[in-house]
């Protein structure tokens, strides 16, 4: 199994060396795509998550131990498939390369399954065809 | 195999009975691969380019009619955008980069822009009211000081597109040396030249099939945003001296053209208002040339491919911006549209800006006028500087 997860910290949390114990303890592979320490010490991290289906759960269940708060990424974004013109800007700022230009014709795609939602396209667009909604 | 030699008259005569051989400029690539540029002559008689990118030197020329009592606009907004109203009395043009008056810009960087010019004549392509407000003096002739009326592309007597400079043969491939992301009209550049922004339409850009401006002068008939357009002058900037390579092909940005079509004739899809974060706004403009196969040079010219064409990698975080002239290397059209190109001993992330689909998409739709409405060539009454 493979998810895009959000995990949050808090200011008890935050310092604590805890995401490398989902390889060590656990049969995972882990990818983090963005994280950020807010002013208050509070904490969060995009991450993608893969291993086995018992592994991950195993995984998901030590990072709740810890006091980790997990959230599965809650929002998705949306195109205006009629309005995109294809320019590509989008791809430009995608961290995980779920906006592509695709095959010999360069049409560019999008692949939900590998959005984080992060939002940077929706800053980009040129024609302001993409928006994040909450699933 | 005799040389071959065909002239304006005899390859409209061809479309006009129907016998014309159209090939879009990628599928030409193929068949001047294949067959050699001689026998590509012999059997091609015109190819079909295209190009859709923001076109930042565009815009509109409106009459939008007296009323009574007459006015002699002197300030005029569209939409609440500036529009130039220094010409009779209610003739105005509209500038595809011009802000709304009421946009902060870049005060909070960087800025979004999210309506300007081009957004007021996609507005009108698209059949949406435009709302029209004018100050003026007020004279002997024109007493009216205030004017104020919604309008529809159909309500105004003359709707033009009148584009200064379009089309551009070549385009720098940006980077950014920096240390901080860059917001430029070439789109977002990430720092230490993590990405490079390219946009052509490489293979199917009219300008780079016909290098030497042999066939497209003033007077050539063209798509222009869905309707029937024409070359009316060369571009702004035109410049036939850029380096070229060995193909004649210009290895910088080299000529440019203005460009003309009645904005009643577009469609929505072709005529795009666009925002570029921290830069601007501008107008995707989507456009076609076709290319007469006059001769076996025509046919070598028009079967180039994205492999031939190369360009310029440009730092925008210094010396595009302080004019140094500095050049970080070269690299082509094929490495481009693959996604990645090595530079500097990195993998550098493309994005194309430029959407090759659309130009594709314009380059056939090109073809269909030709082979089944009868869209003759326009011979160019006036040569571009640089022809050959």
């Amino acid at each position: 199994m493979e998810k895009t997860i959000i995990l949050k910290f808090t200011k008890q949390t935050w310092r604590k060396p805890i995401i490398y114990g989902l390889s060590k303890n656990f049969d995972l592979v882990f990818n983090i795509l963005e994280a950020k320490v807010l002013p208050r010490q509070e904490a969060y991290a995009i991450m993608s998550l893969e291993g086995p289906d018992e592994e991950y759960y195993k995984g998901i269940e030590y990072l709740k131990e810890c006091n980790v708060i997990v959230e599965e990424v809650p929002e998705q974004i949306q195109r205006d498939e009629d309005s995109c013109t294809h320019c590509g800007t989008c791809t430009a700022v995608c961290p995980t390369d779920a906006l592509f230009v695709d095959g010999d014709e360069k049409w560019v795609r999008l692949d939900t399954e590998k959005c984080v939602a992060c939002g940077n396209c929706v800053q980009v667009c040129t024609v302001q065809c993409i928006s994040l909604f909450v699933i | 195999m005799a040389e071959v030699r065909k002239s304006f008259e005899e390859i409209n005569e061809k479309i006009r009975s129907g016998k014309a051989v159209v090939l879009t400029a990628d599928e030409m690539s193929e068949l001047v691969e294949e067959k050699g540029p001689k026998a590509a002559a012999k059997e091609v008689d015109v190819v079909t380019t295209g190009t859709f990118g923001m076109m930042c030197s565009s815009g509109a020329m409106i009459n939008f009619g007296h009323a009574t009592p007459k006015i002699k606009a002197s300030h005029v907004w569209l939409n609440d955008v500036p529009a130039y109203a220094g010409f009779a009395a209610v003739d105005i043009y509209i500038g595809a980069t011009e802000p709304r008056e009421d946009d902060p810009l870049n005060r909070v960087h960087p800025g979004r822009f999210p309506y300007g010019g081009g957004h007021v004549i996609e507005d009108l392509v698209a059949g949406k009211e435009v709302n029209l407000r004018a100050t003026a003096y007020g004279t002997d002739c024109y007493p009216s000081k205030k004017f104020e009326r919604d309008f529809a592309l159909q309500d105004l007597p003359y709707a033009v597109l009148l584009n200064p400079r379009n089309a551009y043969q070549n385009y720098n491939c940006a980077v950014n040396m920096g240390e901080k992301t860059i917001y430029t009209y070439l789109g977002v550049l990430k720092p230490d030249g993590a990405n490079g922004n390219y946009c052509s339409a490489g293979q199917l850009s009219p300008l780079l099939n016909d290098p030497y401006y042999r066939t497209i002068g003033v007077g050539t008939k063209i798509f222009l945003g869905g309707g029937q357009g024409a070359v009316i002058w060369h571009g702004t900037q035109h410049n036939p001296a850029a380096e070229r390579g060995e193909n004649g092909v210009t290895r910088a940005p080299a000529g440019t053209i203005a460009v003309m079509g009645d904005l009643k004739t577009m469609e929505h899809r072709y005529i795009r208002g666009a925002s570029m974060l921290g830069y601007g706004l501008s107008l995707f403009v989507g456009l076609g040339i076709p290319i007469p196969i006059l001769d076996e040079e025509m046919a070598r010219f028009t079967g180039i491919r994205d492999r031939d064409i190369f360009t310029k990698i440009v730092d925008y975080s210094v010396d595009y911006p302080q004019g140094t002239g500095k050049v970080l290397g070269e690299v082509n059209y094929e490495q481009l549209r693959s996604g990645k190109f090595k530079f500097n001993g990195r993998e550098v992330d493309t994005t194309p800006l430029s959407s090759y689909s659309m130009a594709l998409e314009i380059a056939r739709e090109l073809k269909r006028w030709i082979e089944e409405e009868k869209f003759t060539l326009g011979v160019p009454q006036i040569q571009l500087p640089g022809t050959r």
